[in-house]
Order: C-alpha cells, then structure tokens, then sequence
C-alpha cells in the first residue's frame, strides 16, 4: 500500500519519525591523518607501553568535534540520528529508536506583510544507553553509563544550526516510503523537569531573520580626506567586495578598485548625497547595492545568495511563473547603507509586488499572488458534512484588519532613516471614501508602506509612478473589508492541502445576508497545524469581487458557466453584480 | 498444560557475545540489551552461531526470542552447549517459528561453560532484537481462575464530522495488560525463585518472558515487566504458604 492509501484507509498506524543529522568525524582516532596517540588505558594490555612513555591520550573521543583528540586533523562528516512514535509499532527495524513522545508543529503562517517562520518541538524520550552503534570505540571503554541523549547532547554541543528532517507515515511502509513534512535547523535542545528532550527547530526562513544585509564591519578611516580624493585609506579592507559602495556620515561613495587596505578610483556623492570632508576613524560602513531588475529575481537572488539556501529548497518555477504574469511589473532597486534584517527586505518586496511568500509543506519556499481567483487554480472543497470535524470550527471576524486608506512613501534618499516620512521625496495614497463614511465605519485607518525599492533615477518615472498609484488601490481592495479567519479541523484523510493553497468552504458558522450558508467560497490557507490525526485550518477568507481575466473564446455565458469557467472574466450588470448576485469582475 | 513460565535469566551476558557475522550497524550486542528495537541481524543467510563463554559451567532450560524474523526467513533455530569450544551437544532440537513474534521454547537442563544459538536460514539473513537462554522459573500451579491470559486496551484516535461520519481512526500500540493470581503459593518456592527475582529484576523494571501455558497456548509468549502499581504482597495465613500471589505485568501487544 502507498501513503496515500493508508492516509485514505478508515484505520491505520500513525507514526512520526525524525531524522537529525549531526557533525561526525570520519577519521579513525589514531589511524592517519588522525595523529591523537590511541592509549587504551590499560597498559601492557593494548600496546604494550606505559602511559609514561606513549605519551598517549587516556580517553578516546567520540567522533565529534567537541571530544576530537586531533582537532586539526578533524574531518567534517555526518551521522544520522533517526526515532519514531514511541505509541506505534517499530516501523523499519534499521536502527529508530522509539523516542517520540510528541511532535508539536508550530507551523508558519501566512500573515500581511510578513510570514512566520514554521516551527517543530520534538519531545524524545530519554532512556539509560549501552552505546552500542553510537561509540565506535565503546569496547575499549571501562565502563558505559549515561543515557541516549543526554550523552549525545554533551558530545554534540555544536547541535544548533544542524539539520532536522520529520517524517509522517504509517505502519507497514517502508523508510522511503514516508513522506517529510518539515525541513530546518537545530535551534535549541532543553531537557525538561520529567526527563524528556525538547528538540526546537525552525525552518530556512528563519534564515533571513538571522541575516543582516550588509553586514556590520569594523572598518574605519585609517586617514582623514577631503571632499574630492578618489583614493581613500580605510583600516581593513579585506572584508569588502571588489568593487562597490560605501557610506561615510552622510556620504555614498563608489570605489572601483581595492589595493591593500586603500579603496582606488573612487566617485564621491553618489546616489544624490553630498561630497564632504571625513576625518580619521570615521565608521565606514559597507553598502549593498541592488541593481534595477524583476522583484521577483531580487527575491531569489535574497535567498540563494544572502542566505544561502540551497536552490532545491526555493520553488523558482512560482517566482518565475509570476515574474511572467505580472508584465506590468517595474524593476526593483535599493541601495542599503545600513544593516537591515533580511526578513524585512524579502517581506517589504513581497507586500510591494502583492504576493505572499512562504515555506510550504513540500519544503520549498515559495509565493504566490493575492488573487481571489486564476484561471486553472485548482481548489480543494471542504464541507461540513464530508470533511469538517465535529465542534472544530470557529470564526474570528478579524475586524483589525480592516484599512481604509493606503500610503506608500517612496523614492527615499539614500541615507534616510527607513522609518521617517522625511527620508521619502514622494507619497501615493488610495482612500476607500465610502469606508470612512459615517453610514460604514465612519474611521480612518490607515496602512502606511515606507517604499526603499522603487526610486524616480533609474527607471521613467511615469511608469513607476503609475505602478505604486495601481499598487495602493490593489492593497487596499484586499483589505478595505475585514477579512475573516476561518478556523477548522479535518481528519488525515483530507490532509493534502498545504499552506497557501486556495479552498472552497461550505459551512454553517459562515452566512451569507439571506441566511445560507455562504456557498464554496474562496478562503486561502494560512496555517495549517498537525496535531495528531487531525489538521488544524486556518483559512483567510478572500473579498467576493473577482479579478478580470481574458478568457479563451470558447468561454459560455456567464449563466452557463462552471466554476473553473468563472475563474475568468464576464460583464457585470450595471450595480456590478452578475446574474446570480456575485460580485463583478474587476481589473487588476 | 504447562503451569506459567517466566524467564529472566540470560546466559548470553555470561560473557562476551560472538557473532558468526554481523551486517553493519546491528551489533550482536543489541540482543542483550533488552529493547526489542535495536537488532544483531546477519551479514548474509547461511548457518549463524550466536556464542558465548560463560567462564565456567553454567545451566540453561529455556530460550525466548522477540523481534525476530526467524519465521519469515524460513530458519530452524536449535541451542547446542559444550564444555571445551569443540565438541558440542544439542540441548535443543531444531525448530521453526511459527510466527515473528515472541516465542519461547523449554528444553532439558543442562550445565556447560559454552552456549550457542544456531540460526540455519537459506535465502535471508536472520535478526533478533532480544534473546534471553537461560533458567526459567516454573510456577508450581496454573493461575486461578477464571484465567484471563491478557488483557488488550485498544487506543485510537476516532474524528466524526460535523453532521457524524466517522472520517477517520489513527490508532496506537495497545497496551497489553496480563494480572494472573496464584493461591497456596509454597514458602518454599516462593524464597528460592520468585523473591530473587523481584528483587534483583522485576522491581528494576527489567522487561522478561511471561508464557502462562506454553503446552496449550504456546503463541501466547509475552514480552513484559511489572506494570507501574504492582507491588509485593505476600499474605500469609499458613506459613508455609503465601494466601495469593498476584502479577500485575504490562506490555505491548506485537502487530
């Protein structure tokens, strides 16, 4: 049987399994080029020799780098580590360990302007351990004491930012056969009062939140200069790139060349700031400089090169399949004369380009546009009667999220603060008049963008002008209405959903203004949380007006439609609604 | 019927185990550490020994296996002892499994410095997970009845939808529960074999074989230890017999 034949069974063996991969040395202590000298502790048993004239080491080491004997011969392998559901049969017999108390997910959620990055508590069992398969030299010990992984826990101390890997499936499948559900990094190890071991991990966007763009140097001045010398002494310069730009107080210079610790061919105020004199021991802070292209490249290019995650873990295909959509889009361009977290600079591109960005369940990070509905969008139907639990579901009406007017300040001086009005040379403003009237709800909230990435000097400023006009209007229609959150639970059964997917809900805690419940209506997975057997939704439900697409000349009437037909564009009526009271269709 | 067995004794931790051969990765010592998840398991099919040297002549009448592909892989297991390393004797014939679960055989006593498991399979390699050979305890009389020989709490994970479908069931290891009572219990018996084993193995915890008639039920061969509120209580009314004696063990049921 598959996974999914399992998942699909009316009664099966749930089983967990985590795989962690931590730091082993692939050297033979004492065998070359490992030179720790190999003393037995046992004289005249081993080699014959006392500890008097080898001179050897009197404990082995484990493998690791923290009990290496040899430290300059270390060799940088690793080893896996692998348990199971302590409340299920042995699933594979190749070495688990029946640990797993608890998997708790603490998934990412999909929030406006930023994602939460997915996070997993492991909690293992600890038990007394014989070191059989774990110490390569556990038969020259005097003795083995110590449980499983309180030991590996003082072995490994380096166990933060290694790799672990959950695993979802089911007894009676093999290893390769269970599906991983969550990819990150080691963030923290506890040992709690019971005596159970809590693995904390996050996933690879937390990346970007430990990630500061450009980084903090301590480079300084070695000489004053004044206003127009091209050739600037600095105390180190071997931590800046080859050619780039730097800020001094106020001022952004490029340098084309480094020789030893002087900056050669430099131009003086660049991005519209002002030559000036600095003195000795000046901070010279490196800048990052990101040149005029696709949002969408910048993105990857955040990911891949900033942050160094591996391009299996980024889904290009999204990003390069929105990049062809969007051909509207203006070219991005920033340049950052102080450290700023890469979160920040990833999520403020994603709230300016209209998109979502997360890590799904697939693993892969991944974005997606704030679209209520797409040609070809496929959509998982969850109602009440085949697929909500029983007492699961409840509402949060989420009026907070509501806006009524959108500002984005933009074309910001170089060496602005980001957060001041006064950085910025210009504003657009989208206003929803009939919100903040006194018959609605009568209030101005406003959603204020401060804008680094789009500047009047490298592109037609009509153009970029006309985008963010558009783009305020577009932020504005998603959130000038409350969006409610509908939260659900569904059985294993229906678990394929992923975060970020589009579904299609029908339930009785949602109506509609004549007392229905409001029928298969468009929701957006935001979280979606394992606990047991069960799925946990939370869905974000999406504005009822449609955006307009250009469909195939094959499209029916509107009347004679079918859903997937109706993801395209038809001609409202003139209170622009359609023939069965749906909203109209808009252009984006 | 054959009253209840209980095997705890292991002449396999007697002195250093010895594998024939050993894939990598499931080292021979696995099978004395008492967890039926970790594994020796043979390089290659063929004939095994499984050796150990006892360091002087020791008894054995009982051999239990757990975790174990003996059944699948076609294999006759039999026990051979000898006193030198060289001239060895079959203490207990060749047999087949009939199953991959727990199974525990009895064979005639006998005392030698050398014992070893002969594991015979054609096409795959052979794994056990645990295997204990060594002197059982043999209840003097069946249990009381009526007799339950175990007791199974299912455990499960039941979702309903909202209009009352069942959508789905996870379920779990069930939790095996065996609570045999003995009345008229001898002193005797009582001192020499039930009160070492409480104290020095039970009362740690230590997981053992429990067979409550191998004649009749010989399938039903548990892998358990005292349940968490099992305590020792031995009534006397008559000296030289304890009024009940009652087990309180727990254990997982094998899939």
């Amino acid at each position: 049987m598959t996974y999914d034949a399992y998942k699909n069974a009316l009664s099966r063996y749930p089983i967990d399994m985590a795989v962690i991969t931590l730091d082993y040395c692939n050297n033979t202590i004492g065998v070359s080029p490992c030179a720790a000298m190999d003393w037995c502790g046992k004289p005249g048993l081993y080699c014959g020799l006392s500890t008097a004239y080898c001179g050897g080491i009197q404990i082995r080491c484990y493998n690791t780098y923290a009990t290496c004997k040899d430290k300059p011969h270390y060799s940088k392998g690793t080893k896996d580590y692998m348990f199971t559901s302590n409340n299920a049969p042995l699933p594979f017999k190749e070495g688990e360990r029946p640990y797993i108390k608890d998997i708790k997910h603490l998934p990412t959620e999909i929030k406006t302007s930023l994602t939460v990055a997915g996070r997993v508590n492991v909690t293992l069992y600890d038990e007394p351990d014989t070191d059989v398969g774990v110490d390569p030299y556990l038969s020259t010990r005097d003795s083995v004491q110590g449980s499983f992984l309180r030991k590996l826990i003082a072995r490994n101390p380096n166990y933060a930012g290694r790799r672990i890997r959950v695993f979802h499936g089911f007894y009676g499948l093999s290893i390769s056969e269970f599906q991983q559900k969550f990819e990150g990094i080691i963030d923290t190890i506890s040992i709690k009062e019971n005596g159970t071991v809590i693995i904390e991990a996050a996933d690879l966007l937390k990346k970007l939140a430990d990630i500061e763009i450009p980084e903090k140097l301590n480079i300084k001045l070695s000489e004053s200069i004044n206003d127009t010398q091209t050739i600037i002494s600095v105390t180190d310069a071997s931590d800046l790139d080859a050619s780039g730009y730097i800020r001094i107080d106020d001022e952004v210079i490029y340098y084309g060349s480094i020789n030893g610790n002087q900056l050669e061919s430099c131009i003086r105020g660049c991005f519209n700031t002002s030559p000036a004199t600095h003195n000795k021991n000046d901070k010279v802070q490196k800048c990052r400089y990101y040149e005029p292209k696709s949002p969408y490249d910048i993105l990857i290019e955040m990911l891949e090169n900033d942050a160094g995650i591996d391009a299996t873990f980024i889904n290009k295909d999204a990003f390069n399949a929105l990049k062809n959509l969007d051909i509207s889009m203006v070219n991005f361009s920033a340049l950052l004369t102080e450290p700023v977290k890469l979160n920040n600079l990833y999520f403020e591109i994603i709230d300016l380009i209209d998109c979502r960005s997360w890590m799904a369940e697939d693993l892969q990070i991944t974005i997606a546009k704030n679209l209520p509905n797409y040609p070809c969008r496929e959509y998982y139907v969850y109602t009440d009667d085949e697929n909500i639990i029983a007492n699961s579901d409840s509402v949060d009406l989420n009026a907070s999220s509501r806006k009524s007017r959108v500002s984005i300040y933009w074309d910001k001086i170089a060496t602005g603060k980001d957060d001041e009005v006064s950085s910025y040379a210009k504003l657009d403003i989208a206003i929803d008049a009939d919100g903040e009237s006194e018959n609605m709800y009568n209030k101005v909230i406003e959603k204020k963008v401060f804008c680094r990435w789009l500047r009047t000097d490298y592109m037609d400023e009509n153009l970029i002008s006309r985008y963010v006009a558009n783009l305020s209007k577009r932020v504005l229609r998603l959130l000038k209405n409350p969006q409610p959150i509908y939260t659900f639970a569904v059985e294993l059964k229906d678990s394929q959903v992923k975060t970020g997917d589009f579904v299609r809900i029908t339930t009785d805690k949602i109506l509609d203004v004549y007392g229905a419940p409001l029928s298969r209506h468009v929701y957006q997975i935001i979280k979606r949380e394992q606990k047991g057997n069960r799925i946990i939704l939370k869905a974000l439900q999406y504005p009822g007006q449609k955006i307009c697409f250009i469909g195939p000349n094959t499209l029916p009437e509107y009347s004679d439609a079918d859903e997937a037909e109706k993801e395209y564009g038809f001609i409202s009526n003139s209170e622009y609604r359609m023939n069965d009271k749906s909203y109209g269709y808009y252009f984006y | 019927m054959q009253t209840p067995i209980i095997l705890y004794d292991n002449r396999l931790t007697d002195g250093t185990l010895v594998a024939t051969d050993t894939e990598t990765g499931y080292d021979v010592l696995n099978l004395i550490d008492l967890r039926p998840y970790t594994f020796w398991k043979a390089a290659s099919h063929g004939t095994k020994y499984i050796t150990v040297d006892c360091g002087a002549a020791k008894s054995a009448d009982c051999l239990a296996i757990i975790g174990h592909n003996l059944y699948t892989a076609g294999a006759t297991v039999s026990i051979e002892s000898s006193p030198d390393n060289s001239s060895w004797t079959v203490r207990l014939a060749d047999f087949t499994p009939t199953s991959d679960k727990a199974v525990l055989k009895t064979f005639t006593s006998a005392s030698d410095q050398y014992w070893r498991i002969k594991i015979v399979t054609a096409a795959v390699a052979a794994y056990m997970a645990v295997a204990l050979l060594g002197v059982k305890i043999q209840f003097e009389y069946p249990p009381n009845t009526p007799y339950v020989p175990y007791a199974e709490t299912p455990a499960a994970d039941v979702e309903r939808s909202k209009n009352g479908h069942i959508l789905g069931v996870a379920t779990y290891s069930p939790v095996l529960r065996i609570q045999p009572q003995f009345s008229l219990v001898s002193r005797t018996w009582l001192d020499t074999y039930f009160i070492p084993f409480w104290q020095n193995y039970a009362r740690l915890y230590k997981p053992f074989f429990f067979a409550w008639d191998l004649d009749t039920y010989p399938s039903d061969v548990f892998f358990t230890s005292i349940d968490d509120d099992m305590p020792l209580e031995t009534p006397f009314s008559v000296l030289t017999y304890v009024d009940t004696l009652t087990l309180k063990l727990r254990g997982v049921k094998e899939v």
